[in-house]
């Protein structure tokens, strides 16, 4: 899955350990979510998008995955 | 919520490293004078466990609140959780390659006795993952 999660950090010049501070998990999380080397919890997607003012899939881009 | 064995204050954990230390010491003299026992290697091993945990207690205390809540984080961090449990799935299979290896080793060595005592670990090891898993398919 896909995200624009590092975009939309920048843009509001957030630091990856002010976001981690504010959802209450690691900077290494927010910086997997940003690789892409990690799918976020449906909750962590909703907190994520709540501390954004945004709706999860502004942040998040679903690909069905072909077998 | 359930009371506490032993409370969370720097005056519990100096008496308990207290405690520990005259039991080593006692266990120490009294070894030194000839009074060996199996009793005396408990009391030295229970005053060994109390210092521990009396040292450990006040590192504990001694640690700053905001580390205490990024240890907090960083144990609740659900990509950790998932690294944990994923790395604990692992292992099940480590293990059990292992158990097989040494199955194998005394069966080359004709040690049979060792090696029915490995297989019904291994047995109790498979059991023992089919039952927990059992279990979370009922509760998950």
């Amino acid at each position: 899955m896909k995200n624009r999660l590092e975009d939309i950090r920048r843009e509001r010049g957030i630091r990856q350990e002010t976001l981690a501070d504010a959802l209450a998990v690691s900077r290494q999380t927010i910086s997997s979510l940003e690789n892409g080397r990690y799918n976020p919890s449906i909750s962590l997607a909703f907190k994520i998008a709540h501390f954004f003012g945004m709706r999860i899939e502004d942040i998040f881009i679903y690909e069905e995955e072909t077998v | 919520m359930k009371k506490p064995l032993i409370k969370h204050t720097k005056r519990s954990y100096i008496l308990l490293l207290f405690v520990g230390a005259v039991l080593v010491a006692a266990g120490v003299i009294a070894t030194w004078l000839g009074f060996g026992s199996r009793l005396l290697s408990f009391g030295m091993g229970l005053g060994t466990a109390s210092m521990g945990l009396g040292a450990v207690g006040l590192i504990a205390l001694r640690a700053k609140p905001e580390d205490a809540r990024q240890r907090e984080i960083d144990d609740k961090d659900e990509r950790y959780v998932k690294i944990r449990e994923k790395s604990a799935y692992s292992t099940f299979f480590v293990t059990l390659a292992g158990l097989c290896a040494v199955v194998l080793a005394f069966v080359l060595l004709d040690y049979l006795i060792p090696c029915y005592f490995v297989i019904g670990l291994m047995a109790l090891h498979i059991a023992s993952y089919l039952g927990i898993l059992a279990h979370h398919n009922k509760t998950f």
